[in-house]
């Protein structure tokens, strides 16, 4: 509702005064209507030329040849009108698209203050402009004068005026966030009036992507085009909606825009965007150039141009874009707010805070710029200075859902405690802070150890290392929206993580997580945060495996289909396999191809060039570059190396996967499958499949020669469903417990996240007598699943026999950590583990918990006193 | 995934559970161990299965076994009826129909003195009408209301009904009443599923997991606590959705608590409620010396007991010190009973 007085809803038809023929102008609007423009443009021309005196016929020319990209046309067409008045906004529109400001100006100035028909249209224009240029106050104090239009107006608007005002009280929400609503109800009032105008809905799908409401917006889109499928703003509005769900199918909706207007600025400025988020800053920068061709005042294209060059290092450039800009507008904060935006999406952080900070320095109502510097400062980890900026955020634009989640999130942080360790602080939940501690603490501790080994840099410290236990809060952290896919993300030295606690049990690895987000701290730090993603995804996989064998994406069925069947990116695209997948599949596809190209390297250049790399991105050279000079290859020769190296790499199980036939499926039955291996014994697939079957049936004997074949075709297998598992149940089954723990040792080696199976190599090396190798595996669980009481105590006495004092301790430490109803005999154990490894005063302290809960406690008791005779003598 | 977590009282819990505790210690007086009888009727209803009724015989045996055994109570005071005699003729007195079952408590009624305890355990499964359980019986079902009728034969005796199978929790408000402790394994009568409650629960009788203050006896308020965070353990590991919600009422108001404590609005009654028998329990001596040595351990107890309560008013440093001086000589003086026992030190 607008402000002071309540609406009438009246509907007014918008009803132009008939000029030369009003059936032939009719069907000539009804052609422009329907995106027929040359027919349009044809009918019209010859209308004017009939009746030049004719101003709806005219303006709908120049329309018609806007749209069509012909603004010399459109502008003749605007100046020959016999009356000029009439025809000045519609002239000045022109000239705002040619990026012609001040005889714009001067233009809408005509037609407000000459008493055109179309005068509110020219005063909101006007308007926009004086705001576009910078003069804020003046333009606001313009936008707030439509509030009495409408209200005096007593609901008999016609549709145009109630475009005019619903534009206006649009800008007024930049200090009144309610006045949004009042806005829609605007449009929603014209697109009553006049049902067949693209202008409201248009307008309204505006808004809502404006206020983050994707769907509604595409709807509004939509209903345009259902009767004008050319209309290039509908179809850059899809487009803009498309790429905010991160759903395909923008690029398709620029070029059918740029089918219509091949000089279209904005889909210029659209394709300039999507460019430099996909890192291609030459393209984004040519892009921003060819819209500032048409409209060389585009403050949009002005500010991807600046990204663009920002982001490619391009300094002097960027300076002299962002000048350009503020001699249009001093106070346009939108050019370093896209900035800091796209530099958010290449992970230049610090970068995303300087520039917000600059943003809301000249304009401190930009929303958009608080909340960019807040959800930044908030990833360097710095949290009170992000919830302040962010609070600021939300109080201007409380329709935002990322500020709104986000400090949801930052009201929960009291529920967290903090663990200083030498590198790292640790940030984890209050339920499970004891617990995890000592074991994130380690191999935080031990990942670094062997980074800094391998690049000789060390990131910022302390390395902030955050992990919620719900995955909708790691996703409200990372995205400021939950849905997010991924299970750890880093920040350069803020990494947050899933805690174990956040994903189903044998699905995660936590360890092998941190690592691979810690190396990108590394990767960023060596680089200042400009490598390329696909060249950290790749490596923090590499140096997952060269921590642990089995750690990382590994090779997969699947994935060797799709190599099989072309259907992985080739080096040289491989960022758009993260980017902008074509299967939801090749994200994960993406991480171990982009691994082997470090395989690869490493092979032949040593460790030592991906280290030059590193080196070069940070000096800003292009990996084409880096290619050339380190490797002494071209990306497109590397295209072919690299094809050809998976394909030998992986030769054999390939030749498994040769299509020789239908591979029945898995509830065939084992005559079925056992029919088609005989005739097709080379089918890797099939022999899998065939041997679980026939394991599952408890026919050991003849699952074992297809399950050894499999493995000879596939050694480096070690999905849930790998030969090394059931092969390990055959010889479980026939007793031969070495060969079992050998089978299920290889098997836990080559992937990491097989809780079941680890839990059972615990049990057969046990029952061998093999300790260490016992609690090497129970070890590794933990790394999976470290909520199992009995896990924790039965390393707990495994570390104990080997000696590993501290194991004990720590062991028994997470039994207690774990609150189990029998916590007395817990810290019990404890104190014991603590004695034992020599920590008296902890014992004594410990023991005092133990017998706090149960004084009648006899063996707690006993160890008290043995415990006050060893420190003093006393009993 | 629901994380059905093992019972996690955390640092606030521990706190209640030390007190709880400390109620126990002060309510192991001797008073009740010397008059006070325990009578125990267990009903092992219908199985459904073979696999059900090997396992539900299987608990009943186990906890007579316990209960007389290890608890000492004269086995002519625990009564066993279960679905078929033949599954444990040495423990199964009788069918487990209705009949039976309301006569069985007649009988105990008859012969229990006024301050004596009643524990009646139903193993089986259990359905609901509407909101009220009804628990499966060879013949007709045995309702909550029919059950309630039948406990007014107990006026004066603490009793403790425990339903360890499904829909049990639709007996709770039936049931509840002074004096009485209701212990089910769901919190509704709509939780159907068969449970994996009466497992623990027998196991914490059975064994020592479940005696938390380590006085050698397990309360019934221990063997819910136990029982009821081994169950969310046992979904945990299982990677399954925690079906089963036990509950605990003993202030008569008709609402079980999932987390009971000595200390909590439900749980005091349970903690005193106490099986089993260790030398703190065994209060009978003939040796003055010895009953002597028995009554100082309880005054150290006592003390201890008063210390923890004022806590809250102490320095860490100070409580601390204090505990380890009272345990201490807590320790010297449980070494002096066991050499006089003859147990040495």
């Amino acid at each position: 509702m607008i402000r002071r007085t309540a609406l009438l809803l009246v509907a007014a038809c918008l009803t132009s005064a008939p000029s030369a023929s009003a059936q032939t102008e009719a069907e000539a609007r009804a052609a422009l209507r329907a995106g027929d423009y040359d027919q349009a443009m044809r009918d019209l021309q010859r209308l004017v030329r009939a009746d030049p005196a004719s101003v709806t016929a005219r303006r709908s020319l120049v329309e018609a040849l806007m749209v069509r990209g012909r603004y010399d046309d459109a502008e003749a067409a605007a100046r020959e009108a016999p009356d000029p008045t009439a025809m000045a906004t519609t002239l000045g529109r022109v000239l705002v698209r040619r990026g012609r400001l001040e005889e714009a100006e001067a233009a809408f100035r005509l037609a407000a203050e000459g008493g055109a028909e179309d005068r509110l249209t020219a005063e909101v224009d006007l308007a926009e402009l004086l705001f576009r240029r910078g003069r804020i106050d003046e333009a606001m104090g313009r936008f707030d004068r439509f509030i009495d239009v409408y209200n005096d107006a007593g609901g008999a608007l016609p549709a145009r005026d109630l475009v005019a005002v619903g534009r206006a009280v649009h800008r007024l929400s930049r200090t009144d966030p309610d006045l949004i609503q009042d806005a829609l109800k605007a449009f929603d009032e014209a697109a009553t009036a006049d049902p067949g105008w693209a202008e409201p809905p248009l307008l309204t799908g505006e808004l809502f992507l404006e206020a983050y409401e994707s769907p509604e917006a595409q709807a509004e889109f939509q209903k345009v085009l259902a009767v004008n499928p050319h209309d290039p703003r509908a179809l850059l509005g899809m487009a803009r909606a498309l790429d905010f769900d991160g759903t395909p199918g923008a690029p398709e909706r620029i070029r059918a825009a740029l089918e219509v207007n091949d000089d279209d600025p904005d889909a210029h400025v659209l394709l300039a965007r999507l460019s430099v988020s996909r890192e291609d800053f030459a393209r984004g920068e040519e892009e921003a150039e060819r819209a500032l061709e048409v409209d060389p005042a585009s403050l949009e294209a002005m500010s991807m141009l600046a990204a663009a060059r920002f982001l490619a290092d391009d300094t002097a450039g960027f300076l002299e874009a962002r000048r350009r800009a503020l001699r249009l507008n001093p106070r346009y904060a939108g050019l370093d707010a896209t900035v800091a935006e796209l530099a958010v999406q290449v992970r230049r952080y610090g970068d995303a805070v300087d520039r917000g900070a600059t943003a809301v320095a000249l304009d401190s109502a930009s929303w958009r710029a608080w909340g960019l510097l807040g959800m930044n400062q908030l990833r360097m980890g710095r949290i009170e200075e992000g919830r302040a900026d962010l609070e600021r955020a939300f109080a201007g634009d409380p329709y935002n859902p990322w500020f709104k989640n986000s400090l949801d999130l930052l009201d929960t942080f009291s529920r967290f405690k903090t663990v200083e360790t030498e590198h790292f602080q640790l940030f984890l939940h209050g339920t499970e802070a004891d617990l995890l501690a000592p074991y994130v603490s380690r191999v935080a501790e031990e990942a670094w150890d062997s980074l800094y080994a391998h690049y000789g840099i060390e990131p910022k410290q302390p390395v902030r290392v955050e992990l919620y236990p719900s995955h909708a809060d790691f996703s409200v952290r990372t995205l400021g929206e939950t849905g997010l896919g991924a299970l750890g993300v880093s920040f350069g030295s803020v990494l947050v993580l899933d805690s174990p606690a956040a994903r189903q049990r044998g699905e995660y690895n936590w360890a092998s997580t941190l690592w691979h987000e810690l190396a990108h701290a590394f990767h960023l730090a060596m680089s200042d945060n400009r490598v390329p993603r696909w060249f950290s995804e790749g490596l923090a996989v590499h140096e997952q495996r060269k921590a642990r064998e089995g750690w990382g994406h590994q090779a997969s069925i699947p994935f060797l289909q799709a190599l099989r069947d072309g259907k992985l990116k080739k080096f040289s695209e491989l960022n758009d396999g993260f980017m902008r997948p074509e299967y939801p599949e090749q994200v994960g596809f993406s991480y171990f191809e982009a691994s082997l190209v470090f395989q690869l390297i490493e092979q032949q250049h040593g460790f030592g060039a991906i280290r030059t790399m590193l080196d070069g991105y940070r000096e800003g050279q292009t990996t084409e570059k880096l290619f050339e000079s380190v490797l002494g290859t071209t990306s497109e020769r590397f295209d072919d190396e690299f094809d050809d190296y998976m394909r030998a790499r992986f030769a054999s199980p390939l030749r498994g996967l040769a299509r020789v036939g239908e591979t029945p499926p898995a509830d065939a039955g084992p005559d079925a499958l056992a029919a088609y291996v005989r005739a097709h014994p080379g089918d890797l697939v099939a022999r899998m499949l065939l041997g679980a079957l026939l394991v599952r049936a408890e026919r050991y004997d003849e699952a074992q020669p297809h399950l050894t074949e499999a493995l000879k075709m596939f050694p480096e297998y070690g999905g849930p469903d790998s030969p090394y598992y059931y092969l390990a149940k055959i010889h479980e089954a026939h007793g031969d417990l070495e060969r079992a723990a050998a089978a299920l040792a290889r098997l836990n080696a080559l992937s990491e996240s097989n809780y079941d199976a680890l839990l059972e190599e615990a049990a057969v090396q046990d029952s061998l007598g093999n300790t260490a190798a016992s609690a090497h595996a129970l070890e590794k669980a933990v790394e999976v699943f470290p909520y199992d009481l009995d896990l924790h105590r039965r390393l707990a006495v495994l570390d104990g026999n080997l000696g590993d004092r501290l194991g004990a301790v720590r062991e028994r430490s997470a039994v207690v950590a774990l609150d189990p109803p029998d916590r007395a005999e817990a810290l019990y154990h404890l104190a014991v583990a603590q004695m034992d490894a020599g920590s008296r005063e902890d014992a004594r302290r410990t023991v005092l918990r133990a017998l706090e809960i149960a004084p009648a406690y006899e063996d707690a008791l006993e160890l008290l006193l043995a415990l006050r005779r060893s420190g003093t003598g006393a009993p | 995934m629901i994380r059905a977590r093992t019972h996690r009282t955390g640092s606030a819990g521990a706190a209640c559970l030390m007190a709880g505790t400390a109620m126990l210690a002060f309510l192991g007086a001797p008073r009740f161990a010397a008059a006070q009888e325990t009578h125990v009727l267990v009903v092992v209803g219908l199985g459904g299965t073979d696999a059900y009724r090997q396992s539900f015989a299987g608990y009943a045996t186990e906890l007579r076994t316990a209960l007389t055994e290890r608890d000492g109570i004269p086995t002519d005071h625990v009564t066993v009826l279960a679905e078929r005699v033949d599954l444990a003729p040495e423990v199964v007195q009788d069918r487990s129909t209705k009949e039976n079952v309301v006569r069985a408590m007649g009988e105990i009624a008859a012969r229990a003195a006024p301050a004596d305890r009643v524990l009646i355990v139903l193993i089986g499964h259990g359905t609901a009408q509407g909101d009220e359980g009804q628990f499966n019986l060879p013949g007709p079902d045995l309702s909550a209301d029919e059950l309630a009728a039948a406990l007014a034969a107990f006026p004066t005796q603490m009793v403790a009904v425990v339903l360890t199978g499904s829909s049990g929790g639709g007996f709770v408000a039936p049931l509840s009443g002074p004096n009485r402790i209701v212990i089910s394994a769901t919190r509704t009568a709509r939780e159907r599923n068969a449970t994996e409650f009466p497992r623990y629960f027998v196991d914490a009788i059975a064994g020592d997991g479940a005696d938390m203050d380590k006085d050698g006896l397990t309360s019934l308020l221990e063997a819910f606590v136990y029982a009821r965070a081994e169950v969310a353990r046992h979904y945990e590991e299982e990677n399954e959705l925690l079906v089963e919600h036990a509950v605990l009422d003993d202030n008569g108001d008709g609402e079980g608590s999932p987390d009971a404590s000595a200390t909590a609005v439900d749980g005091r009654l349970a903690a005193g409620f106490r099986l089993g028998r260790t030398a703190v329990a065994a209060q009978a001596t003939d040796d003055p010396a010895l009953a002597k040595l028995y009554e100082e351990r309880r005054e150290i107890l006592g003390r201890i007991d008063g210390l923890r309560a004022s806590r809250d008013a102490m320095t860490e440093e100070r409580y601390d010190e204090a505990l380890e001086a009272l345990l201490v000589e807590l320790a010297l003086k449980n070494r002096e009973i066991k050499a006089r026992e003859g147990g040495g030190s």
